[in-house]
């Protein structure tokens, strides 16, 4: 005899039972034609070896056909028995101001776990609820397949699951994505801010760059003797001969936009963070500039 | 930014944003990476198909899913201007990360690229090193060649071939 697979729907459970004592009884009457009415406890007789203790009458559903009844006699599943000396423990999540771990919930919870067909309706009335930590009375069933009840079941509330964190509307992510896109081909596409001037060592200059303001906004077409020292370093180093006060706009020009100067390492620009340096001025690009992402020139004070 | 971050962390970042919880990259474990199927292209938009699952020791969740993402190409990063950095023929992996960090700001670590060496061409005196992304990279998917100056040549040390004789 084959071990019972406890997970399967208990009027199934039944058919199986019957199918096992009367071979060829599934192929002569589809489960779907039949129902189970009249399900009552009955006593045990003493010598019967499988002590039998319920008893439902098997029928045909209106219209099916089928016609006649039997009354079947067989034992169903004791969770007292099965449940005896085990500490059962349900772990399931529940956002924190939810308090009470609905019925069906953990219904469905102790089914999963301990492999069981046992469902919300099984319960005896009383039973609702469970609190966080609180420790259950036995809780009873009376059903078609399940009898007796389990002791001291608790509730504690489990991690949140991933699936639940991020649903299936959202398993799309956002994607890796380099300064100003992912998309290379496109002739149109900006230079990167960041790849300009990363890694240049601009420390012969520092005396300069740390003569500007922290947060310093380039006036277009400032013409400025340290602006046009630092712009004349860049045109000398940086392999770009362009640079320039012009509008942002303009390829080479930071006209317009506002720098700031970091020391390193800094929460502020992780990206700028180096080993090599420990000062950077940050030049942001805004959606008009002719580059993406940031300057980020590189200095040792 | 994400060529920032360390592939892992950066998909916990990503992890992070669509749980609207902070999740860091110490809470997950992750399958291998896989290339998304045509039909994967086309209804998500995403290059890559990976299983993330919460570690047993993590408090913030438990379980796991599959989420989509884009990693990046090499490519691109080959192109950086490197600004004149040097490196020495030969260099392994471990020597070349550093490099790349500090003359592009990319985060890459060994668990992204398979192990290269630094190649001097003898004529040109160009070194180059190839980026080959490994193909369990949480971040990066591809291959592409840095180009980095040598020494000078050594023609550039005679002024006249004409030596005196003994």
């Amino acid at each position: 005899m084959a071990a019972t697979d406890y997970r399967k729907p208990q009027d199934q459970l039944i058919y199986d039972l019957i199918e096992e004592s009367n071979p060829g009884f599934k192929a002569a009457y589809p489960l779907g034609s039949l129902q189970f009415t009249n399900m009552s406890a009955i006593t045990v007789d003493s010598a019967d070896p499988y002590k039998r203790d319920t008893q439902v009458v098997c029928s045909g559903k209106t219209g099916s056909g089928v016609t006649g009844r039997v009354t079947v006699k067989y034992r169903r599943i004791n969770l007292s028995t099965m449940f005896k000396n085990m500490s059962v423990v349900l772990t399931d999540w529940l956002p924190s101001n939810i308090t009470i771990l609905p019925r069906a919930t953990w219904t469905a919870s102790l089914a999963a776990k301990y492999g069981l067909s046992v469902v919300d309706a099984d319960w005896n009335a009383t039973y609702g609820g469970m609190t966080v930590n609180a420790v259950q009375p036995t809780l009873s069933v009376n059903s078609l397949c399940y009898t007796g009840g389990i002791t001291g079941i608790v509730w504690k509330r489990g991690k949140q699951p991933m699936s639940n964190m991020i649903p299936d509307n959202k398993q799309v992510l956002v994607g890796r994505l380099y300064p100003g896109g992912n998309d290379f081909s496109n002739q149109s596409r900006k230079p990167v801010g960041e790849w300009q001037l990363y890694g240049l060592d601009a420390s012969e200059i520092k005396s300069t760059i740390e003569g500007f303001a922290a947060s310093t906004a380039v006036a277009v077409n400032d013409a400025s003797a340290p602006v046009v020292a630092l712009l004349n370093w860049l045109k000398a180093n940086s392999g770009k001969t362009n640079w320039s006060t012009a509008d942002s706009s303009v390829d080479g020009g930071i006209g317009g936009l506002t720098w700031y100067r970091y020391s390193l390492p800094s929460v502020s620009v992780p990206e700028g963070n180096t080993s090599r340096f420990n000062r950077a001025l940050v030049i942001q690009s805004t959606s008009g500039s002719w580059f993406s992402g940031k300057l980020i020139l590189h200095y040792n004070a | 930014m994400s060529i920032y971050l360390e592939s892992k962390a950066d998909l916990a970042a990503m992890l992070s944003v669509a749980a609207g919880v902070l999740i860091a990259a110490s809470d997950i474990q992750t399958g291998n990476p896989k290339v998304t199927t045509a039909d994967e292209k086309t209804q998500f938009s995403r290059n890559t198909r990976i299983s993330v699952g919460f570690l047993e020791s993590s408090t913030v969740g438990t379980s796991a899913r599959v989420v989509y993402y884009d990693r990046l190409d090499l490519a691109p990063l080959a192109k950086a201007n490197l600004h004149g950095a040097k490196v020495s023929p030969g260099s392994n992996l471990a020597a070349m990360i550093p490099v790349i960090r500090n003359y592009t700001g990319a985060v890459l670590t060994a668990d992204d690229l398979v192990e290269h060496s630094a190649v001097l061409n003898d004529t040109t005196g160009v070194i180059t090193f190839q980026l080959e992304a490994k193909s369990t990279s949480l971040g990066w998917y591809g291959s592409g060649t840095l180009t980095f100056e040598g020494a000078a040549s050594i023609e550039t040390a005679f002024s006249d071939d004409r030596l005196p004789g003994f």
